[in-house]
């Protein structure tokens, strides 16, 4: 018999309690691999993203069910359902431990003092099944004199270290932004959780994972690490170019904030980019004609390669660049990304059914295509509590006494219970301020054009 | 092999590297971390062209002088073999036979131009996992493109959310893209293995850097999607909660609300009270006065040292940060508590450094550095010999 692909989560149930990025993410991204995700939310605390802080809710309109207005919402809890339950509660308790009975996989970045007072860390839950896999994500990890600390990525950027190897030349150290420490923490968990996936398949025998942040954002930055240690010093700040090659920086392109990135690797290419920029008589200029000297006369290089890009559009030079074999790029902003060919042809962005009023919308997919199994964002990701009484009769067979009790107690809600304060966006003094480049009308077309398009 | 450690949760799987730089090798690498044994085929002479990556030892031999090379590549063992030759093709056939996954990192088309092709490799071990990492995937109008670390955030999008809106937009430092597609290389080709194994059907894995970097994305994405928002750089005057780096006597500090405790926690920090009034610690009344708690933040660590304050705070459950910088890294208690580096001596730059080794803690099958990196064909005799006593 031919064997037949399939996906390597099918029949899998994992257990997500996490909040904002990292790991809710990570159990997202296990959707899409045939996982069945219940996303466990407690009612008296949204996940961030829920709620105002992230946001954005769709047409910057809280409406009267703020919490199941917010795109970033439903871009990382894809494929998801919700399940609203109070862990702090005797009865939450014993329904998540039914659960974990039930399931494979638990994620959670609680600080760690908080599962251990619910008695749900991993020593206790393993008793119910022994070959459960649970991963913990903090800031700091489990062990060690910082454990206890608070962390978010905007805050642990700069502490492992990339924030002081950003910035412009001669400038203070600049802050990377978008939570970037939560995203190589998703994939780095990955990696772990897969691994003890693999062993758990071998063997039956679950494991607990121990994720810090700060650590596994170190692992990033070898090169300064080593620089340190081999001679003392440490790589500065030169905004966007290359200790090595010259030209590599990012150059104004024609038009209103539009930028070309390119990088020259060889003398090769630098005598293409003479050739383009119709400057022959400096492919043999003895102070370009090497990488050693273009570096010596790294300003008069920008300068030459400034003033060609200055009057060119990004997308031609894009084009001639590449066609010379010269890595180059422009700066693409998300409407560009939601339009872009190249991304389009992969589909990258998936068209996905999101309940009414949001419809159909384009969400992130993977980094990655397979090419024999269908993986694939199975769903939108769920409104709160939208999956309580189907979870709670379907997987524990509880009857609709039961479920109406644990409702009247609050362990499990309908509704959130302390939702906070949800307001819209300023778009106006943002767009003021120019932390927006712009608010487009007429954005649902442009994305439904680029969907049809796909097909 | 050392029998010191205990086994890893990849222990028994083959990997055959046949990448190079820095993505695909850092993801064999991390294969290897887990526990698989891993092959590495280089290029005769030259070998992998992260073997010229900085940091170099200047006074060690070519092709050993990179220590960067080093770190992407421990738990490796090193064949150099010229796959472009046809007399070579048995010999990869045999490696291929007795891989579980293969890691790649060519330019799309290059390996088949060469008769090996996925089709190829899956036809010799048909529940193959093959990863392929490149700067744009496999297919699409750009698969052919060149790019670097770069071009690569400023096509993904990264730039033109990052530094600040009066000026051009700001990569991440470093050499960032290409981490983050090892990472993702490693954990898809673990995940494909698993399946593999299961339904005994290979696969290809096909990762684009790009789009690793358009994976992270998931605000600016959603601020379109939703709400046809196009996101931009940083404001000039930051609101200073945001985590945008402080000045203080020694080194900056990054600062953010909404950790165990309240704002009005830094009135106690600092014995400052303003902070206890309605105009800073009220979240709306702060952003109505952002140049004032600005200064104020300022004047308070003036007279500080950053991580003598983020320590403090942090106590306090704060949300602080502290910008720290390879000689802090290395210095840090926490993570020498947590046994985040590993010791590693190599003869060929007579260096021993301390890097950065696990990730993250299993408790079962943890991760290990069982051997130095290679030095270029080191292992020709002994994986030959291993391919004949296999036949």
């Amino acid at each position: 018999m031919t064997p037949t692909p399939s996906l390597p989560l099918t029949g899998m149930r994992v257990l997500d309690l996490s909040y904002v990025f990292a790991v809710p993410y990570m159990a997202g991204l296990l959707s899409d691999l045939g996982a069945e995700v219940i996303k466990i939310e407690a009612p008296h605390k949204l996940d961030q993203t829920r709620g105002r802080a992230f946001g954005p809710y769709l047409d910057n309109d809280p409406a009267s069910d703020p919490w199941n207005r917010s795109g970033i919402f439903y871009v990382v809890n894809r494929g998801k359902r919700s399940l609203s339950l109070d862990l702090g509660q005797a009865e939450g308790q014993a329904i998540f431990r039914e659960l974990v009975l039930k399931s494979d996989i638990v994620l959670e970045n609680y600080t760690p003092r908080v599962m251990r007072k619910w008695g749900l860390n991993y020593d206790e839950l393993k008793k119910i099944k022994p070959s459960l896999i649970m991963l913990s994500n903090t800031g700091y990890g489990s062990t060690g004199p910082w454990s206890s600390f608070p962390s978010q990525g905007t805050t642990l950027e700069a502490t492992m270290g990339i924030t002081f190897y950003t910035g412009y030349r001669g400038d203070k150290p600049w802050k990377v932004g978008q939570s970037y420490p939560d995203f190589i923490a998703c994939w780095a968990g990955l990696n772990a959780l897969w691994a003890a996936i693999a062993h758990m398949r071998k063997t039956g025998q679950g494991q607990w994972i121990d994720v810090g942040m700060y650590q596994l954002g170190v692992a990033m930055m070898p090169e300064p690490l080593i620089q340190k240690q081999l001679d003392g010093t440490e790589p500065i700040r030169m905004g966007n170019e290359h200790a090595e090659h010259v030209p590599s920086n990012l150059y104004p392109a024609r038009g209103q904030d539009q930028w070309i990135a390119l990088t020259v690797e060889t003398d090769h290419q630098w005598r293409a980019l003479t050739s383009l920029m119709q400057r022959p008589e400096l492919a043999n200029d003895p102070r370009y004609v090497t990488a050693a000297a273009r570096r010596s006369n790294r300003e008069a290089v920008n300068a030459l390669v400034a003033e060609w890009c200055y009057t060119h559009e990004p997308a031609v030079l894009f084009k001639q660049l590449q066609g010379c074999g010269i890595a180059s790029g422009p700066v693409l902003n998300s409407r560009d990304l939601l339009q872009n060919e190249h991304l389009q042809h992969r589909q990258f962005y998936e068209a996905v059914q999101h309940p009414e009023p949001i419809g159909v919308r384009p969400i992130i997919g993977r980094p990655y295509k397979l090419r024999f199994r269908d993986a694939r964002i199975k769903k939108s990701g769920p409104r709160f509590g939208e999956d309580n009484d189907a979870i709670l009769r379907d997987i524990l067979g509880k009857t609709p006494e039961q479920i109406s009790a644990l409702k009247a107690s609050n362990a499990v809600c309908d509704l959130p219970t302390n939702p906070g304060i949800s307001g819209t966006m300023d778009t106006q003094s943002m767009l003021k301020q120019g932390t927006l480049a712009a608010v487009d009308q007429d954005y649902r077309a442009l994305s439904l054009a680029q969907r049809q398009e796909s097909k | 092999m050392d029998k010191t450690h205990p086994d890893g949760a990849l222990t028994g799987l083959r990997v055959l590297d046949l990448s190079h730089g820095i993505a695909g090798p850092f993801a064999a690498r991390l294969l290897g971390d887990h526990g698989a044994e891993v092959i590495k085929i280089e290029r005769p002479i030259k070998g992998d062209f992260a073997r010229t990556l900085p940091p170099l030892k200047d006074s060690a031999p070519e092709p050993e002088r990179s220590l960067l090379f080093q770190y992407l590549n421990w738990n490796k063992r090193s064949l150099a073999l010229d796959l472009r030759l046809v007399e070579n093709r048995p010999l990869l056939q045999q490696l291929i036979e007795q891989s579980d996954i293969v890691v790649e990192s060519f330019r799309p088309g290059r390996l088949e131009q060469w008769g090996l092709s996925v089709d190829q490799m899956l036809e010799w071990k048909p529940n193959l996992v093959v990863t392929s990492i490149t700067n744009f995937g496999q297919t699409g109008p750009y698969a052919q493109f060149a790019a670097s670390d770069l071009t690569l955030q400023a096509l993904s999008g990264i730039m033109h959310i990052s530094g600040q809106v009066d000026r051009e937009p700001l990569k991440h430092g470093l050499s960032q893209s290409f981490y983050c597609a090892g990472l993702t290389a490693a954990y898809a080709a673990i995940m494909a293995y698993t399946a593999a194994h299961a339904d005994g059907c290979g696969e290809h894995v096909d990762v684009s850097i790009h789009e690793c970097l358009a994976s992270e994305l998931v605000l600016n994405e959603s601020y379109y999607a939703f709400l046809g928002a196009v996101q931009g750089r940083r404001a000039v005057v930051q609101d200073p909660f945001a985590g945008e780096p402080i000045l203080t006597r020694k080194g900056y500090l990054a600062f953010q609300t909404g950790g165990g405790a309240p704002v009005e926690t830094l009135a106690e920090l600092f014995d400052r009270p303003e902070f206890r009034e309605k105009r800073f610690a009220s979240p709306p009344e702060r952003e109505k006065r952002v140049p004032e708690v600005k200064a104020l933040l300022e004047e308070c660590v003036a007279n500080r040292d950053a991580k003598e304050v983020f320590l403090a705070g942090a106590q306090k459950r704060l949300l602080l940060g502290v910008v720290q910088s390879a000689e802090d890294l290395l210095a840090c208690e926490h993570l020498k508590e947590r046994q985040a580096f590993t010791e590693l001596e190599h003869p060929a730059t007579q260096t021993t450094l301390r890097m950065p080794a696990e990730l993250a803690k299993l408790s079962l099958t943890p991760t290990s550095v069982r051997r130095r990196a290679p030095l270029l064909d080191e292992h020709r005799a002994e994986i030959l010999a291993q391919l004949r006593s296999a036949i």
